[in-house]
């Protein structure tokens, strides 16, 4: 018996300890990333699927932006200034008023499937505030 | 006995930390995701124009665009929804192009799709012009 322990003890003190350091470093650089990401993502929009378009680009320098967003909701187009959910003469005003102080890039941002009769809509309101500066938002192909 | 002094120095207990940035990780893998990054295709609203002196002469054609994807151009028929279509659709806008350049006008292009005409149509088409290098676009 007394053998056998002590056998038991030499083989214990032989065994490799576990690296705890190498672990703690990769859980905090995968921590640091998804907290990163995450704030990243938080952003002024809708969710939304766009059309796939094989010319559209990047910008590399983003001029001042306003978002429109169409989205269908139970059958019917819904308009979203940024995030918050507007009628179109709402829109519409807004735009002017937004016009007078400052001009920025108006982004369209209708899902593949929207009608040319909406786009149609919106495209009157930004002529009508004055703007001429719009771009269809889309994903590459 | 006197204690040593090893024994009364507190030691850091890294086992809760751990606990935490794992609860924290787990957190934050569940709740975020990946965002598509959006790129801009300009769209053609029309906007001021400038008078030139002389001013350039234009040729304007008009495209109707059917709800099925096709596009009519002067009698032609070109399909946005197949490969093929598209391909011929861009060869002719480029030979018009080519025909305008000779002539000396500016190649401009009106867009007349039906109402129910999708938006990934309409990108289609302004993808094929936007190749062809045809920078004069409008819409009604």
């Amino acid at each position: 018996m007394r053998i056998n322990t002590m056998a038991r003890r030499k083989f214990n003190r032989t065994e490799e300890p576990f690296q705890m350091a190498p672990m703690i470093d990769m859980v905090f650089l995968l921590l640091v990333f998804f907290m990163t990401v995450s704030t990243l993502a938080k952003d002024a929009r809708p969710e939304l699927d766009l059309p796939r378009s094989a010319t559209a680009t990047i910008p590399e320098t983003a001029p001042p932006k306003h978002i429109i967003t169409v989205k269908q909701e139970q059958g019917d187009y819904a308009y979203f200034w940024s995030n918050q959910q507007i009628s179109l003469d709402e829109l519409g005003q807004r735009m002017l008023g937004i016009r007078a102080s400052h001009s920025g890039q108006i982004v369209l941002r209708g899902e593949p499937a929207m009608p040319w009769e909406i786009c149609r809509g919106l495209i009157s309101v930004c002529r009508a505030a004055g703007f001429s500066d719009v771009v269809f938002a889309t994903f590459e192909e | 006995m006197p204690r040593s002094r090893k024994a009364d120095t507190p030691e850091m207990q890294i086992a809760p930390m751990i606990d935490c940035v794992f609860l924290m990780l787990i957190y934050f893998m569940t709740t975020s995701s990946l965002d598509k990054t959006e790129a801009d295709l300009p769209c053609p609203v029309g906007g001021v124009a400038i008078a030139t002196d002389p001013l350039p002469a234009v040729d304007e054609q008009s495209l109707a665009v059917h709800v099925d994807g096709a596009v009519n151009w002067n009698g032609s028929v070109f399909y946005l929804t197949t490969e093929e279509g598209r391909q011929n659709l861009l060869s002719r806008l480029l030979a018009f192009k080519e025909t305008c350049s000779r002539a000396g006008s500016e190649p401009s292009l009106r867009v007349l799709p039906e109402d129910a005409v999708t938006h990934q149509v309409l990108v289609r088409l302004i993808d094929e012009i936007t190749k062809s290098g045809i920078a004069q676009l409008h819409f009604p």
